[in-house]
């Protein structure tokens, strides 16, 4: 039996903040998959739209300010977000419905993409290259 | 849906998932939560190893003790709450691309995803 996930000490039921950056993350996998000029096709047009819609229900900044309010990850220290992070996250959704709808691009709107992808990656300690998505380059 | 560009059935408990996966051709894989009301994940997987066994099945739990009993009930792949995009990318890798051949996976099969 292949074993994945967390180790066995660390394992627990998953939060909503678990569940928002492992929707972000692929989001920004979906982001780099568009500028490496991966194909597309529906069912991935469909999954971008609607991963899209389910990460910007949950950006939620409350900033800190009620009730002390930490996600599991601010509280152990991996990651330190402000109110630019959230508001990057909220322009990656709309970016991507872009390329989802198939509004017109152009290399300074894939430079913007790239810049915004990037920058929420270095906030989140994310290495995508890290992924083997070999796959995704087939349709 | 979007690794595998493929269509992913969904089911919130394990009997409508059971009734869809009776048919021979309905599902190449299923992924599903091991504890859920009425009929648990164990069950499925049992039920379906027992009827398809060439058919993949991966139980998802965030309790440490559910893994022995992912693993003696025929279990595929256990996926160990919390996981990240990492796991869901070796799971494509492994039972989509690499049981299909090569980075070219099938278009055919449907992938079944059972959650409480």
């Amino acid at each position: 039996m292949v074993r994945l996930g967390a180790k066995q000490s660390e394992m627990r039921e998953m939060e909503l903040q678990d569940i928002f950056f492992l929707r972000l993350k692929l989001l920004i996998v979906m982001a780099y998959a568009y500028l490496e000029g991966y194909p597309m096709g529906e069912f991935r047009k469909t999954s971008l739209i609607e991963n899209a819609l389910q990460v910007a229900k949950g950006v939620v900044d409350w900033g800190g300010r009620i009730n002390n309010f930490r996600t599991y990850h601010e509280s152990n220290g991996e990651i330190m977000l402000d109110h630019l992070f959230f508001q990057r996250v909220k322009l990656l959704t709309v970016m991507i419905r872009g390329v989802a709808d198939g509004n017109p691009m152009g290399h300074y709107r894939d430079r913007a993409l790239k810049e915004n992808a990037d920058y929420i990656c270095e906030a989140i300690s994310f290495n995508s290259n890290k992924l083997n998505m070999d796959f995704l380059k087939v349709a | 849906m979007y690794c595998v560009n493929r269509d992913i059935v969904q089911f919130e408990n394990a009997c409508a998932a059971w009734s869809y996966l009776e048919e021979p051709e309905s599902a190449d894989i299923v992924i599903s939560d091991a504890e859920m009301a009425e009929m648990t994940g164990f069950e499925l997987v049992s039920r379906i190893k027992k009827r398809f066994p060439q058919r993949i099945c991966i139980l998802m739990s965030g309790n440490p003790a559910n893994e022995k009993i992912a693993a003696d009930t025929g279990a595929d792949a256990f996926l160990a709450k919390p996981f990240s995009v990492n796991d869901l990318f070796h799971i494509v890798q492994t039972f989509v691309v690499e049981r299909d051949g090569g980075p070219d996976p099938s278009a055919d099969g449907k992938i079944i995803y059972v959650h409480s």
